[in-house]
């Protein structure tokens, strides 16, 4: 007993522990942050014919694969849209027998005419998908791209525990000797739990940094991905799924998409377009493939070629 | 050498549709001056194909042919990039690129004479002091012909890489090209060259300008060449085939139904 109320961390003077509870804070902070992310060392090959639900699970989880799900509807004539809002096409000729189960939830739940806002941030839709999503889930987590709920739980639960426990026993010590300059104490430690809930949120670590990483290559790849969207009712286009769901709706040339404008406004009216695209565009990164000299061969035919 | 069957000059024009058609390239040709200096998005471009694809650098301004000599600071630098990627083979023009210490930008032509040679032997000799891997050497086309020759083109390619033991690439467009442009008989240049050592092909169409054919990657193969692969793969074995499409890219679908026939040729 005698050594849990005497050594060094009890009687460590005021302003010496919270220096040193400091570094034992971001020491732990870093750590959970590691064990959260992972390496990212080494590069994944893309699938030859990759799931766009799969790919926009990844990037966005419900919302984005809400996204798709509405693009592939629209495609098949299945939706139309108003000034603001989406809704179904209902009619002996309507034929949903084709459709996802993904595709089939969202189409019901556009029964009633909805603003993209209210589709996407709809729990029981989310809710609906969820099951559906599970096997993407899964299957993301099981490769490393995505954490798992327990994961995050764990690593948070436990850096949280060491940070208050230590606190706690500080603060209690102190105040067994009649210290109740403690006020910076619980700031910290109230502090540290804040930080440590964000690390392990899943607004920050829902992609660990591989997952990050296979999402920016699979950005980079079909970011250039030409279009083949028809007039509806068609079969949906497996090139602009691909790019919906590695980007968003933006990122569809606006020159073949006349009939979809408005349901790719709806989505993207609050988005800053420029911003997908900047990511995927190579002269923003001043290296075009002429300008990098890769035209050994071509590009310069009328002056002889270059004879490579 | 590993057999790799048949590739394609990779583009960042058609990087989508490539990765959607993975199974119809067995291999990947890059332009490795283009990642000489990668930023970070070229970097991830790079260890992306390099996870996707088994990938052959090709250079385009190491200027084998000059006389002061290669440019040390890019030899560093194809050196780190090749042996990073660990390729079995590499290639580079027969040709000089700078002069003068001014970069022409353009692969322009050597003269076929022993003191050419020379030249070009001494600097593979200091390129191979670096670079394990094997280099092979790429006929260019050229649009004169430098007098004062000592040698035949393919007498000197014979001559280069018998000294300094490297492979050929022998681009089978340009070989096409220069045999209208300069009116020679191919079988003729054929049978004076290393045959044997011919590990890699070129191929892809070029135009017509005045009366000229020129090499502009830019159109589908024409029969001609496709004869002259035909030929060239019944006389010796071929490591791998690449199709060097640059301008005019045809939607992908298009390039695979070259690769495909380019395949069709490889394996009969």
């Amino acid at each position: 007993m005698e050594i849990l109320i005497n050594n060094p961390i009890s009687l460590m003077y005021a302003p010496y522990f919270l220096a040193f509870y400091g570094g034992v804070i971001v020491s732990v902070g870093i750590v959970a942050n590691l064990i959260i992310q992972g390496n990212k060392i080494g590069t994944e090959a893309i699938p030859t014919h990759p799931d766009p639900y799969e790919i926009a699970y990844l990037r966005e989880g419900e919302k984005a694969v809400i996204e798709l799900a509405c693009l592939n509807l629209a495609q098949r004539g299945l939706i139309t849209t108003e000034v603001n809002h989406i809704e179904n096409i209902t009619g002996d000729a309507v034929n949903t027998a084709m459709v996802s189960a993904i595709e089939e939830a969202v189409y019901d739940y556009l029964a009633t005419p909805r603003t993209v806002a209210a589709l996407t941030n709809s729990l029981s839709l989310k809710n609906d998908l969820a099951i559906h999503c599970q096997k993407y889930k899964d299957s993301l987590i099981k490769q490393k791209y995505l954490n798992s709920d327990l994961k995050r739980y764990i690593v948070g639960g436990i850096g949280a525990f060491i940070v208050l426990s230590l606190g706690s026993y500080k603060m209690i010590s102190a105040l067994s000797r009649g210290h109740h300059n403690i006020l910076f104490l619980l700031i910290m430690a109230i502090a540290a739990t804040f930080w440590l809930g964000i690390i392990s949120s899943p607004l920050y670590s829902r992609h660990t940094a591989k997952g990050k990483k296979y999402l920016a290559s699979l950005r980079q790849v079909f970011g250039k991905l030409p279009s083949g969207l028809k007039t509806p009712p068609s079969q949906p286009d497996y090139n602009t799924a691909l790019l919906t769901a590695s980007h968003n709706l933006g990122a569809i040339e606006k020159s073949s998409t006349e009939e979809y404008a408005s349901l790719i406004n709806l989505f993207t009216v609050k988005k800053s377009l420029s911003s997908s695209r900047s990511t995927i565009s190579s002269s923003s990164y001043g290296c075009s493939s002429s300008s990098c000299g890769s035209s050994c061969g071509g590009g310069c035919g009328g002056c002889g070629g270059c004879g490579g | 050498m590993s057999k790799l069957g048949v590739g394609i000059g990779y583009r960042e024009e058609f990087r989508s549709e490539l990765f959607l058609h993975r199974d119809e390239v067995d291999f990947l040709e890059i332009i490795g001056d283009r990642y000489l200096r990668a930023n970070h998005y070229l970097q991830q471009e790079l260890d992306l194909l390099n996870a996707s694809f088994p990938l052959v650098p090709h250079f385009i301004n190491l200027s084998l042919g000059s006389a002061e000599g290669i440019d040390s600071d890019y030899l560093n630098r194809v050196a780190k990039l090749v042996n990073q990627l660990n390729p079995p083979w590499w290639s580079e023009h027969l040709s000089f690129t700078q002069a003068g210490g001014i970069d022409i930008g353009h692969l322009s032509p050597l003269p076929h004479t022993k003191e050419a040679a020379d030249v070009v032997c001494r600097n593979i000799a200091q390129v191979q002091s670096q670079i394990d891997a094997p280099l092979i050497l790429e006929n260019i086309t050229y649009m004169v012909n430098i007098p004062g020759g000592e040698m035949s083109e393919a007498q000197f390619i014979y001559e280069i890489c018998d000294r300094t033991n490297c492979g050929l690439l022998l681009d089978i467009t340009n070989l096409h090209i220069n045999s209208i442009n300069h009116s020679y008989n191919i079988a003729e240049f054929l049978a004076q060259l290393p045959l044997e050592r011919i590990v890699q092909l070129h191929f892809v169409g070029g135009h017509w300008h005045n009366d000229i054919l020129i090499d502009s990657h830019s159109t589908v193969t024409p029969d001609a060449v496709w004869e002259l692969m035909q030929e060239v793969t019944s006389l010796t074995e071929v490591d791998g085939v690449v199709l060097e499409r640059d301008e005019n890219i045809p939607p992908f679908i298009e390039l695979a139904k070259e690769l495909h026939k380019a395949k069709t040729i490889l394996n009969s």
